[in-house]
């Protein structure tokens, strides 16, 4: 019941090069044109294969929890909740379950506790002693229908207040408007309000209609200084999908090819299942390869997908079917 | 160790009760041998589903002749099944009396097929068409009955020795696992499923394993029932094997078992992990047919908790 420890997954010691962003230019975009049919049977494959089983399935499990964004972004959020959350952050699977792993000495938390910006104070404080950074969703989320001063302000207020990674929003409508150098600036702005603190790019895949106006958004949002992109709010009628991210993932490698900055993924909204997360990092072993499999540059935005991994843990050590209620709430 | 035990059960068999058979006799095997092949699937999540493992069991009648294939589920099979049966909240907040227009609708469906059914019943076990007829029309008969008691099955007040108005109120188990008897293919299979689902409980089933086809017809009634998916889920395959997996799952939280007394020694050996409900029959059995031992308030009384609430009045 062992699970082995990869060193060479642990080498994330060495400063990842923060993607400063590079002067707007259409022409490194505009060509693009995906091709959905062939996006969707790529997709297709990966999770249509025989995933991987025992003492592997849970070290790629352990990863998953690594990689998380422990999310609440609810409108019944209230202080104890997010306390309670914070805790879980810290302490995300039973002491016995990592104990039968060996991995009680691994220091396994979540990758950030993300919170509406209410709550910042209430999640810095609750994950006091840990390193566990807290993101705050900002500039007008979910729709991002507010002028871009105030998106500015919000973001401004929130670093204040301690977030150490901020989640913006794009206007939709530029996207469909394929207005590309308004929003590089709108993006470019929000990144300098951000200042030290890591901006990820929410650019909301389920309200825009097509894969190649995705891709073109990535780069758009690449080039303007996110050291994330987002597919979803987990607010949209479809979230996070395999097709949507593979499109978002082949742009982030010709972006680092091009440029040499590493620039994260984050899917989120829909990925509740244990296997789903699993199927993720499949997807990102095999596009992006080990280097992007580390909280620095992949996360998963979720909140009862922790729950669920933990059910699958406790199952890998007792060899019983595990219930949700066997598991401190998040 | 031994049980108080109904009085009841005195009068149940030691041995399976089974309708005579008939020698084996091309012409009288109810249908011929359907044309074309089709092995059956499993129902999960209001679903038709294919097993995870993706084989299949031949299955033969009472006489050795083949019947057809099916599915041969696993234990991720029986994971599915309780997910799903989690994932339906419909069927459990609905109140009695709409469970029961969902119950009365299940049986006209199925009358309406009664000769398929029976046929079904007269191939697989080789009993007498007009045994097979008496047992479709039973089943029926059992779902009205327990139909008509969705919305009856009430609670009671108690009077305790303090000032109390003091409430007891039957309540849903949750999620359970029955494990059906392997004779009266259909009876048996409406005779437990029946009673769990009518308490609002969602039900993973494993049926007959000797002659499923029954309860895999049965898919396509409750598929036109408005019977909410998840509520009735229903793996096919090794009975025992099946059932232990059903017993080790820490998220079922009740099991009903119709079969050995080896089976029902593990049943209530690996509930005792997470202290599962479990109703088993010691090895004994009951004629599904005879309603004295087929049907009753006990079956409801075993697919439900009670919820005691006390009142105090007076100022």
């Amino acid at each position: 019941m062992k699970v082995n420890t990869m060193k060479s997954n642990k080498n994330s010691t060495q400063q990842l090069l923060r993607n400063d962003g590079i002067p707007f230019d259409a022409s490194l975009f505009e060509e693009i044109n995906i091709n959905r049919s062939a996006v969707e049977r790529r997709a297709s494959t990966l999770s249509g294969r025989r995933s991987v089983k025992k003492q592997w399935q849970a070290a790629w499990l352990l990863k998953a929890i690594s990689c998380i964004d422990l999310t609440t972004l609810a409108g019944d959020d209230t202080p104890s909740n997010v306390q309670r959350l914070c805790a879980k952050a810290k302490s995300p699977v039973r002491l016995d379950i990592l104990e039968a792993m060996g991995m009680q000495d691994e220091n396994i938390h979540v990758g950030a506790v993300c919170v509406y910006h209410n709550f910042i104070k209430e999640a810095v404080k609750g994950l006091q002693g840990s390193s566990i950074p807290v993101a705050a969703v900002s500039t007008g989320f979910p729709a991002g229908n507010i002028p871009l001063k105030e998106r500015i302000r919000q973001i401004e207020i929130s670093v204040t207040a301690g977030a150490k990674e901020i989640d913006i929003v794009v206007s939709r409508d530029l996207i469909i408007q394929s207005d590309w150098k308004t929003l590089y600036n709108e993006v470019a702005a929000c990144r300098k309000a951000c200042g030290d603190a890591h901006m990820k790019t929410i650019l909301a895949t389920g309200e825009i209609s097509t894969y190649t106006k995705v891709a073109k958004a990535s780069w758009v949002s690449m080039m303007a200084g996110s050291d994330f992109i987002k597919t979803s709010t987990g607010k949209e009628p479809v979230n996070a999908t395999l097709p949507v991210s593979l499109v978002m993932i082949r742009t982030i490698r010709e972006y680092y090819e091009l440029t040499g900055y590493k620039v994260g993924f984050k899917p989120a909204g829909g990925i509740s299942k244990a296997k789903q997360a699993v199927n993720w990092l499949v997807l990102i072993k095999e596009e992006l390869g080990n280097d992007w499999l580390t909280p620095d540059l992949f996360r998963f935005g979720a909140s009862s997908l922790l729950g669920d991994i933990e059910r699958q843990l406790e199952h890998f050590v007792t060899g019983r079917y595990s219930a949700a209620f066997r598991h401190p709430m998040a | 160790m031994e049980y108080v035990k109904p009085r009841i059960e005195d009068s149940f068999s030691d041995s399976p009760v089974v309708k005579p058979v008939k020698k084996a006799d091309l012409k009288s095997n109810g249908m011929h041998l359907p044309e074309i092949d089709r092995t059956t699937k499993m129902y999960i999540g209001g679903k038709q589903a294919r097993p995870d493992g993706g084989y299949s069991v031949v299955i033969n009648d009472t006489n050795g002749r083949y019947v057809g294939e099916v599915s041969k589920g696993n234990r991720k099979d029986i994971r599915n099944a309780v997910e799903a049966a989690h994932a339906n909240n419909k069927w459990g907040s609905m109140t009695g009396h709409s469970r029961a227009q969902v119950l009365y609708y299940i049986a006209e469906n199925l009358a309406i097929r009664k000769d398929e059914f029976a046929n079904r019943l007269v191939q697989m076990t080789n009993q007498s068409h007009a045994d097979a007829v008496q047992e479709v029309e039973l089943s029926i008969e059992r779902i009205y009955t327990y139909a008509a008691l969705a919305d009856k099955y009430d609670g009671h007040v108690h009077h305790t020795i303090h000032r109390n108005v003091t409430l007891a109120m039957p309540e849903a188990i949750g999620v359970m696992g029955v494990i059906c008897p392997d004779e009266s293919p259909l009876l048996g299979f409406i005779s437990t499923v029946i009673p769990a689902i009518t308490m609002g409980n969602n039900v993973i089933v494993i049926p007959s394993e000797k002659s499923p086809f029954s309860a895999t017809d049965f898919y396509q009634i409750l598929e036109t029932s408005d019977v909410p998916a998840g509520t009735v889920n229903i793996v096919t395959g090794g009975k025992d094997e099946l059932a232990q997996v059903l017993a080790k799952h820490d998220d079922v939280d009740g099991i009903w078992y119709f079969g050995t007394k080896k089976g029902c020694k593990d049943m209530e050996f690996l509930s005792a992990d997470n202290m599962k409900r479990t109703w088993v029959n010691y090895g004994k059995y009951r004629d599904w047919s005879d309603k004295t031992q087929g049907e009753g308030q006990i079956f409801l009384r075993h697919a439900s908790q009670i919820k005691n609430i006390w009142i105090p009045y007076g100022a």
